[in-house]
This record gives C-alpha cells, sequence and structure tokens, in this order.
C-alpha cells in the first residue's frame, strides 16, 4: 500500500522530467491499404516534415479536419514538402471500409491502419482526433488534440516554422 | 536458439489443445440424498432474478440442480429485483402484473448492485475478486466452501403459530463451533415455494411462460433485511446465542403452507455468510 | 446547538465532492502544467511519456429522468500512463483510479478503488521481440484473438504473461503468447488490476507470399499484388470442479486467414473453428463452434465500394466459462454495422453482435461528384450509402438432448427467421460557398430491441431519421456548426428531436449546447427535454471540457461493443492529456 502511494506521488512529479513534445517515432508495425507491413520507426520523408494524424471512420471531426486540410494539400506540400500520414484507429469492424472511404474522399494522404490501437498507445493518443507534427530529423515537436475549423491554419503555421 | 524458443512454443501450444468429450458425464438427479451435516458449512444462493428476464430460469435451474447435487446443503433464496426486469408492466390480472419485488429486496440491491441479471451470490463471499457471481459460477464456488467445518450452527428451534395475534414466534439458537472474532449478524428470511405467475424465457418461443413455477421467492425478512447484530467483538466456543423473533405473514404471501424461514449469520465487516439453515414454516 | 450541528455536516457534504472535484484538477493542473515546462531530457537518451485523463460527474438526482446521486455525489475515472523507452528496452505503467466509478461503468465486473491497472517491460533485439507483463494483442480480425482496450467503454481484457514476436525472415511474422486476461479491478484490496483464473495461450504465423518468395510470384509482384496468408491456433485451460457438468479443461480454437490486395480491390477473409466450449453464454451445450467472414472492396479515387458477409455460430470464447458478456473475452466478432457519428442513431438503437449466432451483410458506397459536374456543381459534392442488416442463424433445437448435449444444430450462413436489425443511410455532404457547408442524412432502422438490447416483449422497432447538418465559417478561427435530428417512430420512447449547436474559437475554445425532446410517446410524462451545455479548452495535447445539464439514458457503443449509460443529471468534467 506504501508502495503505491509512493508510486502516486512518483507520478505526480516524473513529468517534471519528462520531455513535454520531442522525442523520436516509436517502432511500431501498422499495415498499408496495399496489405503491407511497415515499422513506423522507419517513416521518413528525405529531410522534409511530416504530419501524423490519428483519425477513424466513426469520428466526425476527424474527417472533418482531414477534408479540410485535403483542400489545401497538395498547396501545403508544394510550400513545404510535407506528407501526412493519417492513422486509422478503426478496429476490425470498421477497418475494412476504410480504403473505400478514403477513396470516396478523394484523399492524397499516405493512410496506414492500427486496427489494435499499438500505434496510438505507443504515442499515448488518448481520443482522436490527435495530429502529431514530425521535423525532418524524425522529431516529434508539437502536437495537437481535436479539431476545430482554423486549427488547420496553426498546423501550417507550425509547419512553415520548420522550414 | 531462436528457432528452439518458437519450436517449443509452437509445441506446446498444439500439446496443450484440446480436450473432446464425446458423451459428457454430466450430473443426472437421483432421489437418495444426504447433506453433511451439523457442524459444517452450508451455502445460501442469493439468485436476483426477475419476470422479466430471458436468461433468469436457466439460473434458477442451476439453482435446483445444485440443490439436488448438495442436498440439504444448499439453500435457495430468489431476490426478484430491479425496475427493468421486475416491474410490473401490466395492471392485474394481465401477465407480467404482479409485484415480486419487496422492501427487503430492494434494500439488498441497493447494497449488492447487480449490474445485469440474472446473478446471484454464493454466501455473499467475494471469489477471486468478485462477489456478484455469474450462474456459471455458482457450482464451483458452492463446491469450495460446504463440508467445510463451520465457526457456527444456526438451529431454528421452534416455530409456533399465535393463533391470537396471528404471528409466528420464532426462537433460534446459535451455538457458537469455534473461537471467533469481529462483529457478526443473524438475519432471517421468509420465502415462498412454487407461485405460479409468469415468466420470460428466451429458450421458448414465444418468449413467455404460463405457468411458471417460482421458487423460494423472497417475501420478506424477519426484522431488519440486514438483521441484528449477535456477536460483537468476538465470541467463544462453546457459548450459544439464543434470539425470539414474532412475525406476521405479510399481504404477499399466497400460501402459509410453502413458506420457508432462512436464518443466517455472517460477518459484518464483509458479509459473508458464516452458516445458514432453513426449516420449513409449518411443518 | 443540535440544529447548528446539523447544519454544518449538510454543509460539509455539500462541500465534499467539491473539495474532490478541486483535488483531481489539481493533480490534473500539476502534471499537465509540468509536463509543458519542463523541457528535461532524461538521462542517457531514454524518453518518458505518458498520457493522463479523467472523467468526473457531479450526480444530482432528477426523477424525471431516472437520474440517481449515488450515496459519494461525485464519480470519477482517471488514468495515467507512463511508458519508458530507451534504445532497444520499454517499460511502462498505468495508473487507474475509481473515486468511485461513474455510475454504470464498467459494464462487467466492477472497478473500485486506485492502483495500478497495467505494466509491462519489452525488449527489441533484431527481428525478435519479447514482452513480460500486460501487452494488447491481435490476431487477424480477431475472431480467434484480440486483447485490447475500450476504456470509455470500460472494457479491458489485457494479457498478463509473455509474448514473443518473432520475423524469421522478410514476409514471415510469427506472434506466441500464454498468459491470463485481465478481469477486474480492486485497488483497495489487491493495489489494482486482477485476472481471471484460466490461462490462454496462443499463435499465429503470418506469411506475405510476394514478399517472402518474390521469385515465386513475378507477375503479382509486377502488377502490384500483395498476397497474405495467416493462421492461428488459441487455447484456453480452465480446470474443473463444477459438481453438474465434465468440462472440458483445454478448449483449443484455430482460423486461418487471407488477404488478397491489388490496387484497386483488397479480398479480405477469415474462418475459424472451435471445439466443444460448453458455458453459460451457450446454456453448456458440446457442440463446436464456427465462423466465417468475408469482405471486399472496390476503390478507385472518388469511388469506393465494399461488401462484407458473416455467419457466427456459437464462437463466445472466454477464458472464464461463467464470465459475463463483457468479462475475459479472447475474441472478437465484429458487427457489420456502421456506427454513426450523429447522438440520435449513434445511441438509441446501435447494433452489437448477437454472441451466439447470426448472419450479417453490409453494403456501402462512396462517390464524390466531381467540380464542374452537373450535381457537383462549383465545389462537387460526396455521396454515401450504406446497407446493413443481421439475422438469426437457422438452427433447429435437438430435443432429448441428454447424451451429447449439442444443443442445436444450425445451417452455416442461412438466414433465420428473426431480423435482428437493418440499417439504410443515406448522406449527401456539399460545400455550397467558401463559407458554408451543408450536410443532409436520412436514416432508416429496423431494430429488433427485445433481443439486441435484451428487453423481451417489446415490440420491434421501425424508425425513420433525418439529420440536417450546417457548417459556417465566420473566419478563419471561428465558426459554428449546428445539427437538427429527428427520430421518428411509433414504438419504444416515441419521437426525438434533437438540436445542437457548437461555436469553436480556434485554436483553443469551444462552446456547445444541446437539447433533446422526447415526445410523442405513450405516456403523457415521457414528454421530457434533456438540455446540457458544454465548455472546453484545449492547447497542444491536452484537453479540458466542462459540462452541465441532463444527459439521456443511452447505449454508448465502441467498435460493436455497448455499454448501457444511465441517464444522469449535473456537472461532469473532462481532462485528456498527452505529454
Amino acid at each position: 500500500m506504501k508502495l503505491l502511494r509512493t508510486s502516486f506521488a512518483l507520478f505526480l512529479f516524473l513529468p517534471l522530467f519528462a520531455i513535454a513534445q520531442s522525442g523520436k517515432l516509436p517502432s511500431v508495425v501498422v499495415q498499408t491499404l496495399d496489405g503491407k507491413k511497415v515499422n513506423t520507426s522507419t517513416w521518413s520523408n528525405g529531410g522534409k516534415p511530416m504530419i501524423i494524424n490519428f483519425w477513424a471512420t466513426w469520428c466526425a471531426p476527424c474527417k472533418r479536419e482531414l477534408n479540410t486540410i485535403a483542400e489545401k494539400y497538395a498547396d501545403w506540400q508544394k510550400q513545404t514538402g510535407v506528407k501526412l500520414i493519417a492513422v486509422s484507429i478503426d478496429d476490425a469492424r470498421s477497418m475494412n471500409r476504410v480504403a473505400p472511404y478514403v477513396n470516396g474522399q478523394d484523399w492524397d494522404y499516405d493512410v496506414v491502419l492500427d486496427p489494435n490501437g499499438d500505434l496510438k498507445r505507443a504515442l499515448n493518443v488518448n481520443n482522436v482526433p490527435h495530429t502529431f507534427l514530425v521535423d525532418g530529423k524524425g522529431n516529434i515537436v508539437w502536437q495537437h488534440n481535436n479539431y476545430e475549423p482554423g486549427d488547420e491554419n496553426e498546423l501550417f503555421k507550425k509547419l512553415k516554422e520548420l522550414l | 536458439m531462436r528457432n528452439s524458443l518458437l519450436i517449443t512454443l509452437i509445441a506446446g501450444a498444439l500439446l496443450t489443445g484440446c480436450d473432446k468429450i464425446d458423451q459428457p458425464d454430466n450430473f443426472v438427479p437421483t432421489q437418495e440424498c444426504e447433506g453433511n451435516g451439523y457442524g459444517f458449512r452450508r451455502v445460501l444462493i442469493e439468485d436476483m432474478t426477475g419476470f422479466l428476464c430471458i436468461a433468469c430460469p436457466q439460473a434458477a435451474e442451476i439453482a435446483v440442480d445444485l440443490q439436488d447435487f448438495h442436498c440439504t446443503d444448499v439453500i435457495v433464496a430468489s431476490l426478484h429485483i430491479t425496475s427493468t426486469f421486475a416491474e410490473p408492466i401490466a395492471a392485474p390480472p394481465a401477465p407480467y402484473s404482479t409485484e415480486f419485488r419487496t422492501p427487503a429486496g430492494n434494500a439488498f440491491e441497493a447494497q449488492f448492485p447487480p449490474g445485469n441479471l440474472p446473478i446471484g451470490m454464493v454466501n455473499r463471499k467475494v471469489f477471486n475478486g468478485v462477489r456478484m457471481l455469474q450462474r456459471g459460477n455458482w457450482g464451483t464456488s458452492v463446491q469450495q466452501i460446504i463440508g467445510t467445518p463451520a465457526q457456527f450452527e444456526v438451529v431454528i428451534d421452534t416455530v409456533i403459530y399465535n393463533a391470537s395475534a396471528q404471528t409466528y414466534d420464532i426462537t433460534i439458537q446459535v451455538p457458537v463451533l469455534q473461537n471467533v472474532t469481529g462483529d457478526h449478524k443473524l438475519a432471517i428470511y421468509l420465502t415462498e415455494d412454487s407461485v405460479i405467475d409468469w415468466q420470460k424465457d428466451s429458450r421458448f418461443t414465444p418468449a413467455d411462460r404460463f405457468p411458471y413455477t417460482h421458487r423460494h421467492v423472497l417475501r420478506t425478512t424477519v426484522g431488519d433485511p440486514f438483521g441484528e447484530q449477535v456477536v460483537t467483538g468476538s465470541a467463544s466456543a462453546g457459548q450459544t446465542i439464543a434470539r425470539s423473533y414474532s412475525l406476521a405473514l405479510p399481504s404477499n404471501v399466497l400460501s402459509a403452507e410453502h413458506c420457508s424461514l432462512v436464518a443466517y449469520i455472517y460477518r459484518s465487516d464483509d458479509y459473508e455468510i458464516m452458516q445458514v439453515t432453513e426449516r420449513h414454516l409449518i411443518d | 446547538m443540535r440544529a447548528a450541528c446539523r447544519d454544518f455536516h449538510i454543509f460539509a457534504d455539500m462541500l465534499d465532492p467539491w473539495k474532490r472535484i478541486l483535488r483531481t484538477a489539481t493533480f490534473a493542473f500539476i502534471a499537465l502544467g509540468a509536463s509543458r515546462s519542463f523541457h528535461l531530457r532524461a538521462q542517457e537518451g531514454g524518453q518518458i511519456h505518458g498520457n493522463f485523463s479523467m472523467d468526473g460527474q457531479y450526480y444530482t438526482e432528477d426523477t424525471l429522468i431516472g437520474a440517481l446521486q449515488p450515496p459519494q455525489q461525485w464519480g470519477s475515472n482517471a488514468w495515467g500512463n507512463l511508458n519508458y523507452s530507451t534504445g532497444n528496452f520499454k517499460a511502462g505503467v498505468r495508473f487507474e483510479s475509481y473515486e468511485p466509478a461513474l455510475l454504470g461503468y464498467p459494464a462487467g465486473v466492477p472497478y473500485t478503488g486506485s492502483g495500478i491497472g497495467y505494466r509491462y517491460a519489452s525488449y527489441t533485439k533484431d527481428d525478435l521481440e519479447v514482452t513480460v507483463g500486460n501487452f494488447y494483442e491481435q490476431f487477424g480480425q480477431g475472431l480467434a484473438f484480440r486483447s485490447y482496450e475500450e476504456r470509455y467503454l470500460g472494457v479491458d481484457n489485457a494479457m498478463d504473461g509473455l509474448r514473443v514476436k518473432f520475423r524469421p525472415d522478410t514476409g514471415i511474422y510469427l506472434k506466441g503468447f500464454i498468459g491470463r486476461q485481465r478481469l477486474g479491478f480492486d485497488g483497495p484490496n489487491r493495489g489494482g488490476f486482477f485476472n481471471g483464473s484460466g490461462i490462454v495461450r496462443g499463435i499465429d504465423g503470418e506469411v506475405s507470399l510476394t514478399e517472402a518468395w518474390p521469385r515465386c510470384f513475378p507477375k503479382w509482384i509486377e502488377k502490384g499484388h500483395v498476397v497474405t496468408l495467416g493462421g492461428s491456433f488459441v487455447s484456453k485451460y480452465e480446470g474443473d470442479d463444477d459438481p453438474l457438468y465434465e468440462f472440458p479443461e483445454n478448449v483449443g480454437l484455430y482460423a486461418a486467414r487471407v488477404n488478397y490486395t491489388t490496387a484497386k480491390w483488397n479480398i479480405y477473409t477469415e474462418y475459424a473453428h472451435k471445439i466443444n466450449d460448453p458455458n453459460t453464454s451457450n446454456e453448456n451445450i458440446y457442440k463446436d463452434g464456427q465462423a466465417l467472414m468475408l469482405n471486399a472492396t472496390y476503390s478507385v479515387k472518388g469511388l469506393g465500394v465494399s461488401a462484407g458477409a458473416h455467419s457466427y455460430d456459437n464462437m463466445v470464447f472466454r477464458s472464464g466459462r461463467g464470465a459475463g458478456p463483457f468479462d475475459l473475452n479472447i475474441n472478437f466478432q465484429p458487427p457489420l454495422a456502421k456506427q454513426h457519428t450523429y447522438n440520435l442513431p449513434a445511441t438509441l438503437y446501435p447494433y452489437a453482435t448477437q454472441a451466439n449466432g447470426e448472419v450479417g451483410y453490409q453494403g456501402e458506397v462512396f462517390y464524390k461528384f466531381k467540380k464542374g459536374t452537373k450535381l457537383g456543381g462549383a465545389r462537387g459534392m460526396k455521396l454515401a450509402v450504406n446497407w446493413s442488416g443481421a439475422w438469426s442463424l437457422d438452427s433447429t433445437r435437438i430435443p432429448n438432448d441428454t447424451v451429447r448435449f449439442d444443443g442445436y444444430t444450425a445451417n452455416f450462413f442461412s438466414l433465420g427467421a428473426r431480423n435482428y436489425y437493418q440499417d439504410l443511410n443515406l448522406e449527401l455532404r456539399k460545400k455550397v460557398s467558401d463559407h458554408w457547408e451543408l450536410a443532409l442524412t436520412y436514416l432508416n432502422f429496423v431494430y429488433d430491441i427485445a433481443q439486441v438490447q435484451g428487453k423481451p416483449g417489446k415490440p420491434m422497432i421501425y424508425a425513420d431519421m433525418f439529420v440536417l447538418e450546417g457548417m459556417h465559417n465566420f473566419s478563419d478561427r471561428n465558426s459554428v456548426r449546428f445539427e437538427l435530428q429527428h427520430l421518428n417512430t411509433k414504438q419504444d420512447q416515441g419521437n426525438w428531436a434533437t438540436a445542437v449547436a457548437e461555436f469553436t474559437f480556434s485554436p483553443h475554445w469551444f462552446l456547445a449546447a444541446m437539447d433533446q425532446y422526447n415526445y410523442g410517446g405513450s405516456v403523457t410524462t415521457e414528454q421530457i427535454h434533456y438540455p446540457i451545455g458544454s465548455i472546453g479548452y484545449i492547447r497542444g495535447g491536452s484537453r479540458f471540457s466542462m459540462s452541465y445539464g441532463r444527459q439521456r439514458a443511452g447505449i454508448f457503443c465502441v467498435g460493436g461493443v455497448c455499454r448501457v449509460v444511465p441517464a444522469a443529471n449535473g456537472l461532469s468534467l473532462s481532462i485528456t492529456s498527452t505529454f
């Protein structure tokens, strides 16, 4: 019991020493829509930044966010060379709907499946949507939970700061 | 090294594969039956049920099977509870119009929130972290208690009908068999067996059964639902606790001939029932 | 004097939940503030990351909607994860706190008190990964094995034991595990989570033919086709000391799967078979179980089509024979039903897989009308059509079944007499100007509430729903979104109307208000309004929100597993943070 209380106290203060928003991508295996397995630690964009966005087909704000960015994506890519990886946390119930949905929306993102939440847990995501910005060296430099219309401007601003 | 590890894993998994049973040797009720008797623990199954609960008849059947198997060592009380499963949905005399719920049952519902029905308690004991037991776990749990030496015995000594007062005068003796510590309470149920009414049952089409025999229905408690404290601090072996009570039949009882008294002593701090006994109201 | 004392006690009682709210909030703020303002590196390049989340509710009694006030008045669920990683080594722990748990949470065995809910250490060397302690894992799409966590639902069947993952060669993946499953949580007596008594063991192999043997399949590689084969074997052990039944102590299940992917097509199928597994859920029958799921999708830019079908027969697989429906599940039988996002269709009549047998179908089309076409207009228009349905499995009870106890015979993939559920829905979404987007949705439900929600005697529900959603941007940062939802039915609780308005001020604030109105039911007192208001603040990886008002009793589902949430009235508070 005493041990428990000590560990709770530790938990309170541990964040003091934690690195708030930096860190490398974890090593977790996810699936691509074309049936391959990919280790996330190998993700890179040739020295250019990456956006990692957690979403699901049953999450309305997620779809709003990705649909909004989709209209600006070509422009963002031209200006910054960014690549957006959309990580779907749809489980066995709806993971089969991801590919048709993505194509039906006409998205140009790299989409991967994380059906049992392995990457979601490794990046400590509580709920979707949740966005991470990764710099050219593979460091996570910024993150944002939730989506409100206009948040994409903030993301773009942070993205340009990386250049 | 790696390969051997994997081969071990695979072989291990395959070897510990399956137990195929073609003709299960399942229990078939027999006529002759005897319990362990004086000084050994008996079990009270509190079957939380309701006439709108489609799986509850299965739980009731398991309770009856356990009684057939363990004889007088298993005592059952059916607590009809929750507004979802026990609230009448029509006015009499339509089906499902009988109020089976009781103030005592409601008090237990508040004390031991059942979640979904059917569910039950076996001596209110916590087994592997769980007190509210699914029916499939009753058999194993009962097995763990029955026949072990008891700290108490509970004897319903006399039940005498007092015609002038229209009450039953009850005396109960609780011999202490081992030295015990901790507060204990004595509580008494009045149950009625063989109550004919409606019951939902998912195994039937349509799912309505009539006439369905409701067994061991809790009608009221004698005194407070949670009983009266009879051991404070500690009690020594050899001592006998005696109590007497008076019971007026409540209006929900249909037939006094079908009624039984269930008396039990339980530990106050964790509610575990240490000994229980049952006796017909009218011999 | 006496009166004064009593007054003081009332005051203290009132104060108490607020104190608790304050304490929890302070705790959260310290953790969050700390994580944001200090950027210290842990020694030797190790990293500490984690997250925190809390849902709390102050309950007030509201007899009109059946909302209760528990004796503690306040309920809260809180979780904190801490993960440490350095090089090839990872370790982590999750603290959980239920003081007490929110009403109706979790669905299965209760959670009480505070303590450790999960802990693990894992090590990766080349192509080998070893994990000890708790882990989550899934084989294929879960028909054989899935251990997962849906914390907002209260489902957590984390394994506790050992797992090995190994990649002997390119394109070949092997996994094996052994352990017990998390069952419940008891802080005061056990310091945290506790496991069920059954042991679960499993192995799984997956081969990507085109990756493993590229020279054998030159044509597929040239065309970009990927073919993956997989197979699993999972078995459980649970001792048998039941007096009434002769139970098998070891029960095995095997499964096989194929996935074929091309640029446009994806075809997936998985089959699983289980040997005799008498348990409470199947009424202790000794019949074998089997399950088959099929899914095909075709998609090109602007068009996506998918079709799915499954048949499940007696495939509940739990490491405790007597476990309740939410506890100790080893496998997962995914339902084929769209998970809706609008409040009314999502929480009134959601569908969950009927555990012991069903046949289900689903079809779906996504289409984008291009800009400049007749229907697409200047900005394009998106259409989504979805239909799904589930029926009982065609089965016949075996009479006088007292020798083999097989229970029933079933015709696999053949529809039974009972239609559990059908959902046809159609959504049109269009940006009508630079500042306005509109979406119109129609849904039609057929819902066997007696079966799906276990409310026998209630008639089949036929419901029509319309939802109009609009979004308007006032500026780059400020916007409003509204929803008007209407559900029309003669059964159950009658009609519902819902209005939602949500103002967002990017990037930090949002304000929302919702009212639900239940009318047209048979009883006049059932005409009830459920108003609720919310405010929220978001910064980086953290989100705070607070709501006040009435919450309708509903069914809360994640991934086809549903929990009943009782009606509540009062203040609720939610915090999530990632660091």
